[in-house]
């Protein structure tokens, strides 16, 4: 019987090295035969017993024709290893998955039996195939599948420097492996670097399906049962992480922190073990931060300028998309994989993405943003067109041996002006028909000056298009381009400037964008800083809408630098620092895109009275900043005076309005404050009515703010019939913004979690 | 949070602060908490012949943490008591299955001891594994409580060392010796 004094001596011979303990243990015992046999069989047991209790057994040597070479990994529910099976004149591999013995319950075997199953209906390339299956001796299942010789994807990037694009064109086939397991209503479970082999022809292959459930078959219950102990911490969702049972979203969840760990190099959240402490920091941990805040610069090999430039290419959308995916809430994830996917592409294409500000909103923040520009084009802001008017004339006030062309020019204005503005005759929304009398009155007026008709036909197009009557816009731009054929560079890049508006408004963006930068060209260097400054804002402001925010940004800048705020036109420079404030929140430099926003504000309120509509805008995106800082209790009340202004100016159904209002509930709802946003929504949804053109997607987008405001208000059912409602109004539009029907399926869907 | 876990809080609570006597309170507290997840783990509908105690004290835990006013003090009292309290409820489960096999035909409960560290093959009998740590409490508690801690509490080999207050090194040999004794005991 081992006593105590055994137990003591074999303690104290594991201080010492291997091959010394027989013959310390011997000369510790002294004599004492009994001890002396007590700790020898100690000492053998301590080599024997390597591995019990601990997990590390020798297992089986063979499994069905099938040879096991050597264990290659051990994952939540069984061991790998590598096998080989030989036929005639064949030799084949394969990564053999066996159970251990006493996990081998019958729910064991049926998992495994599964998880066969499931594979065999998984014919995909960027799938590890299954090739065999079956029975050990004592019953516990084991499954042959393809055996990949590669390694795992970061560590394959790490391997080859793989830039930024290059790993996000990796990851689109995860992307593929993933959707198509969805289609075929499998949920992985487990996404993660060691499960994402590339092949050495650069093929990935997702492996181990092991805790992979149908989600058709119920898998719910055993999904629970699952969770805790099959899990990997830093790549688990967080309803994992509770236990709950999974969905796909769960897998776009994984799928979104690998690609963190691409693009960042680092894992979204530090390793912390499986320990049970690392799982409660886990739940409680506050999301992780964007993956350009956080660039391993070691593990990309990067130098410092290398460094600056990958996080320069990342910071923005790839960051939002990468947020979008791992977003706390399943439902404020993408959809689906194609849609991860697609956002991905488009991102790889330079285009706009889906995953834009925050990414709890779908595509509410940039749906607002966009709407704000046209907010702010339609806002009828009488004082705005009536600047254009004047800059165009610039040239002609400024030339003294042609006063008379600043005098016809000048009445001409000032008789619209007397007509139209309201703040000065209190009439409203009567520019439009100012506007067109102006129009009919110009023939034959300055016949004598095709140049001068020539601006200004340029400035009544400009006024129709913040109108938005495009054709009428387009018939008087184009004859200012004919007036304007021999007309001075400077003149003839102001209207260019103007077919680049019009192009603009017309969605074709590349025509748009090759106007403008015609103009820049044409422009002779230095002497013309003020048209100079209108071309570069005005590209700003487009690049801007297209979600090229790296590039808005420099020109931005340079529209403030050639025209300094103490250059005289106040408003004109308040717009220019609001564009740059919104290439700033595009690249989420929000601290930076405040203080823009403030200077325009400050700017604004010396050159305009209160209740223009500029001011309105600026509320709204400043409001929008704000919020984006989790600042809602300060966004909420601009938003409020945003909204103000605009029912103090428009009709109740104007889409201004309209879009004001829903933005105001959507930030109510986001501040937690469901009844006042419930409030707010319905009274917007209200005044839409049936008046809205069906053609167009606002009428679906209102419906789908109303639907996730009720959604977060707790009111599902609510929720489901306005998604469904949105979805019949999105059926009915010419044409709707990617990844929005997506949003309102979700939520139809999510009927039966 | 059942009022079963709140009361475990606030009692992990005072027994950080210094309150030995909420010690008492809290084992049966602990106990039936386990004993219920065990038995759901074990239930009919599961058709599961083994148990994970590591699994069951991760789920204990995991239900517990969910309030925020939990320290890492806490945790530590937590599995302390957790892991002496699942060797318990394994016992008494093996002990109702043995008492079912006299007029059944069952097999007897086996534990699958590692979930965590997949794989061990090991069928460990629950009652003579109990027997056996019985045997080596009486001689070395420390290393008892080892493995208590690593096998029934699921903690890793840090963490073990962490509750004990002893190096990692002091721990690891405390685990190796007792596991020799165990394997002696139970082959």
């Amino acid at each position: 019987m081992t006593g105590g004094a055994a137990l003591a001596l074999l303690e104290a011979a594991l201080h010492q090295p291997e091959r010394a303990r027989a013959g310390f243990v011997e000369r510790a015992c002294a004599g004492d035969a009994a001890l002396l046999a007590q700790v020898t069989a100690l000492l053998r047991a301590h080599g024997d017993s390597r591995g019990f209790l601990e997990g590390d057994p020798a297992g089986p040597s063979r499994l069905g024709p099938w040879r096991l070479v050597r264990r290659i990994g051990s994952g939540g529910m069984g061991q790998v290893w590598l096998a080989e099976r030989e036929g005639d004149g064949f030799r084949q591999q394969a990564a053999v998955k066996t159970v251990p013995g006493h996990l081998a319950d019958p729910e064991a075997v049926r998992r495994a039996g599964r998880e066969r199953r499931l594979l065999a209906r998984l014919e995909h390339p960027n799938i590890a195939r299954v090739i065999d299956g079956g029975s050990a001796p004592d019953g516990s299942p084991w499954v042959a599948m393809e055996y990949i010789q590669g390694e795992d994807i970061e560590t394959w990037c790490r391997n080859r420097a793989v830039d930024l694009r290059g790993r996000v064109r990796l990851f689109l086939q995860v992307l593929a492996a993933v959707a198509a397991a969805h289609r075929a209503l499998v949920v992985h479970r487990d996404l993660k670097p060691s499960n994402v082999l590339v092949a050495g022809d650069g093929t990935v292959k997702l492996l181990d399906f092991g805790i992979a459930a149908s989600i058709e078959a119920g898998g719910g219950q055993d999904g629970t049962a699952t969770a805790i102990t099959a899990l990997t911490p830093e790549y688990a969702s967080p309803e994992q992480l509770r236990g709950e049972p999974l969905t796909t979203a769960s897998d776009i969840h994984s799928a979104g922190l690998l690609l963190y760990l691409l693009v960042a190099g680092r894992p979204a959240r530090d390793s912390a073990g499986r320990s049970l402490d690392a799982l409660a920091r886990l739940l409680r941990a506050p999301a992780p931060t964007r993956p350009s805040n956080r660039i391993d610069h070691d593990r990309l090999a990067l130098g410092a300028t290398a460094a600056a430039n990958w996080r320069r290419v990342l910071r923005g959308d790839l960051d939002g998309i990468v947020m979008k995916a791992i977003a706390e809430q399943p439902e404020r994830r993408y959809g689906t994989a194609e849609a991860f996917a697609d956002d991905l592409r488009r991102w790889l294409d330079h285009r706009p993405v889906q995953a834009r500000g925050d990414g709890r909103w779908y595509r509410l923040g940039r749906f607002l943003r966009r709407n704000r520009v046209a907010a702010a084009a339609s806002a009828v802001a009488l004082a705005a067109v009536l600047a254009g008017l004047f800059a165009s004339l610039e040239q002609a006030r400024r030339a003294e041996r042609e006063a008379w062309r600043a005098h016809q020019a000048n009445r001409f204005l000032t008789d619209m002006v007397s007509a139209a503005d309201p703040h000065v005759s209190g009439a409203s929304l009567t520019l439009a028909e100012a506007i067109d009398r102006a129009v009919a009155g110009m023939g034959g007026r300055f016949a004598a000056d095709p140049v001068l008709e020539g601006e200004l036909r340029v400035a009544l197009g400009r006024a129709y298009l913040s109108l938005d009557r495009l054709d009428d816009a387009a018939s008087q731009i184009g004859a200012a381009e004919r007036l304007h054929r021999d007309a001075p560079a400077a003149v003839r890049a102001r209207t260019l400037d103007a077919l680049a508006l019009l192009a603009w408004y017309q969605g074709r963006y590349q025509e748009a964008e090759a106007h403008l930068r015609q103009a820049l060209a044409t422009l002779p260097a230095r002497r013309e800083a003020a048209t100079e400054a209108t071309l570069r804002n005005d590209l700003a402001a487009l690049l801007n809408d297209l979600g090229r925010y790296q590039e808005a940004l420099p020109e931005a800048q340079a529209a403030l630098a050639l025209a300094p705020a103490g250059d005289g036109d106040l408003r004109a420079h308040a717009l220019r620092e609001g564009n740059l404030g919104y290439a700033l929140h595009g690249l989420r430099r929000l601290d930076e895109a405040e203080a823009a926003y403030r200077r325009a504000r400050g700017l604004l309120e010396a050159a305009l009275p209160d209740g223009h509509p500029d001011r309105a805008v600026n509320l709204n995106n400043l409001a929008l900043v704000l919020a984006d800082q989790g600042r809602l209790d300060e966004a909420v009340p601009l938003l409020q005076s945003s909204l103000a202004i605009r029912t103090a100016l428009f009709s109740q159904d104007h889409p201004s309005v309209l879009v004001a209002g829903a933005n105001l509930a959507a930030h109510l709802g986001r501040a937690g404050r469901h009844g006042e946003a419930r409030t707010a929504i319905e009274g917007v949804l209200a005044q839409a009515g049936e008046r809205l053109p069906a053609s167009s997607q606002l009428p679906g987008n209102l419906l789908a703010i109303a639907a996730r405001i009720e959604l977060d208000a707790g009111d599902a059912g609510r929720a489901r019939e306005l998604a469904g409602r949105a979805l019949a109004a999105y059926d009915r539009a010419e044409a709707v913004e990617p990844g929005r029907r997506e949003a309102m399926q979700a939520i139809v869907d999510s009927a039966g979690r | 949070m059942s009022d079963d876990e709140g009361a475990i809080t606030v009692l992990l609570h005072r027994l950080s602060a210094g309150d030995s006597g909420a010690d008492a309170a809290l084992l049966p507290l602990v106990y039936g908490q386990l004993r219920r997840l065990a038995a759901r783990q074990l239930g009919v509908e599961r058709g599961s012949h083994t148990l994970s105690p590591t699994a069951l004290v991760h789920e204990a835990w995991l239900r517990l943490s969910a309030d925020d006013t939990l320290a890492p003090a806490d945790r530590r009292q937590f599995f302390a008591i957790a892991a002496r309290r699942m060797r318990q409820v394994l016992v008494d489960h093996a002990r109702r299955r043995d008492a079912g096999k006299r007029g059944g035909g069952e097999r007897p409960l086996t534990l699958a001891l590692a979930l965590d560290v997949a794989g061990t093959g090991d069928g460990v009998d629950a009652l003579a594994l109990d027997q056996a740590l019985r045997q080596l409490e009486a001689l070395d508690g420390r290393k008892a409580r080892v493995v208590e801690l690593r096998c029934f509490g699921g903690l890793d080999m840090a963490e073990v060392a962490q509750v004990l207050g002893l190096s990692r090194s002091t721990a690891q040999r405390d685990w190796e010796v007792a596991r020799s004794f165990l394997y002696q005991a139970l082959s």
